[in-house]
């Protein structure tokens, strides 16, 4: 198998392209390109409460801290977030309720804060909300 | 052929990457030093945010040798600049998921071995151009794949999700939404396109048709959802290189793979008369 005295390149490019789709098969998700091979069926919306010590949830402009978009569309950071859609990520969430808090509300002596999803389906227009998660905040100076 | 195909692919990789990297220029610190949500290498490697004006210093380098890449001053070593910055931007990005940036990346990298420096007169050999269209091929071949093993792809339903939602569709041509029967038709069409793109492209007698179908395909999905045109750039972009791929009945990778020859209705070697034949005997 000889291009031009390159088929080495081809045969690398081929022998990638093997090892890629045999780590995919074995994890039972397809590894490489999908264009929109299974595009999600609501649209979704994540929203931040913190805790008052009167025990008052007050939602936070989470949306604030991620004023980019995506080539152009309305896809935010938190849109593509594997911590925030997949399972799992209960770490990556905490960290975010603590920095979010932080830097939305500086000195505010909220006491927790929780992350919920809310989704409406595509299909049926019904709303549906995930709990992601009820964290305790750390103790935070006043600025 | 010549190397004019190369240069111009390697200007139009040039400017889609600047259309890439300037937006994100007036967010460099809520992207790239944000403490949470972060890309994957630094989580992986424990690393910290980097501090702004390392990211802006990054940027700088990264734009200023795209430049004199695109431009063509001195393009090899700018290459050598731009490509190491332009992966760290893309492994710090937590957009990094998006296919085509990942595609520009590695098209970036196999373009390495095209001589996109040379005179664009200069007759250069074939393989780095076919290499890049069979990585472009490969997305559409392999995305085929993707879609076959989803359930909703083999019913419509996933078009027809996407077309509905307020978020991907409901644009221009899907504005008053589209029938389980629409989307199931145009998951079909979307599937044949795409086999017929990554296949069609190889044949001499085909490949009009598979940069037509490569056109009308991303044409349809910009006028029906609302996804980015970066996207659609860069498929389109390799059109220009695709078609001028040699067309020569010894030039494909089929027959350069010592594969069987391809039949007569795609060789571009006309078949011989009869009365030729006989006239050979005389």
């Amino acid at each position: 198998m000889v291009i031009d005295g390159k088929g080495w390149v081809f045969g690398a490019w081929l022998a990638v392209h093997a090892v890629v789709l045999g780590y995919g098969a074995a994890s039972g998700r397809w590894p490489l390109w999908r264009m929109f091979a299974h595009p999600i069926g609501e649209r979704r919306h994540y929203v931040l409460e913190a805790r008052t010590s009167e025990g008052d949830w007050e939602p936070l402009p989470l949306y604030d801290l991620f004023p980019y978009h995506e080539g152009f569309t309305t896809l935010t950071v938190l849109d593509g977030a594997p911590a925030l859609s997949g399972r799992g990520g209960k770490r990556e969430r905490r960290a975010l309720a603590q920095w979010a808090v932080d830097t939305l509300a500086p000195g505010v002596p909220y006491v927790e804060a929780r992350l919920r999803m809310e989704a409406v389906r595509t299909r049926s227009g019904r709303l549906r909300e995930e709990d992601l998660g009820t964290f305790p905040l750390a103790t935070r100076d006043a600025p | 052929m010549r190397a004019a195909a190369v240069v111009r692919y390697r200007q139009l990789l040039g400017l889609w990457t600047f259309a890439f990297l300037l937006p994100r220029l007036p967010w460099l610190a809520s992207l790239y030093c944000r403490p949470v949500l972060r890309g994957d290498v630094l989580e992986w490697l424990g690393l910290g945010p980097p501090p702004p004006a390392a990211v802006a210093g990054l940027f700088a380098v990264c734009l200023g040798a795209l430049l004199a890449l695109t431009a063509g001053w001195r393009s090899r070593a700018a290459w050598l600049v731009f490509y190491p910055c332009f992966a760290l931007i893309l492994a710090l990005d937590p957009f990094s998921a998006r296919g085509y940036g990942t595609l520009a990346l590695v098209q970036w990298g196999l373009l390495w071995f095209a001589p996109f420096d040379a005179d664009p007169e200069a007759e250069v050999a074939a393989w780095p151009a076919q290499l890049l269209v069979l990585q472009w091929a490969s997305v559409y071949v392999l995305s085929v794949g993707a879609k076959l093993s989803e359930p909703g792809w083999q019913t419509g339903t996933a078009l027809f999700r996407a077309l509905n939602s307020d978020e991907q569709g409901r644009w221009l041509l899907s504005a008053d939404g589209v029938s389980q029967e629409v989307a199931f038709a145009l998951s079909v069409a979307t599937i044949v396109a795409e086999v017929g793109i990554g296949v069609g492209v190889w044949f001499p007698r085909t490949r009009w048709l598979a940069a037509l179908a490569c056109l009308g395909l991303h044409a349809g999905i910009l006028a029906s959802m609302r996804i980015s045109p970066l996207f659609a750039l860069v498929m389109w972009l390799h059109l220009p290189l695709a078609l001028a791929l040699p067309t020569g009945r010894s030039s494909g990778i089929l027959a350069r793979c010592g594969g069987p020859s391809l039949p007569w209705p795609l060789r571009e070697t006309p078949r011989p008369s009869p009365r030729s034949g006989l006239d050979s005997i005389r």
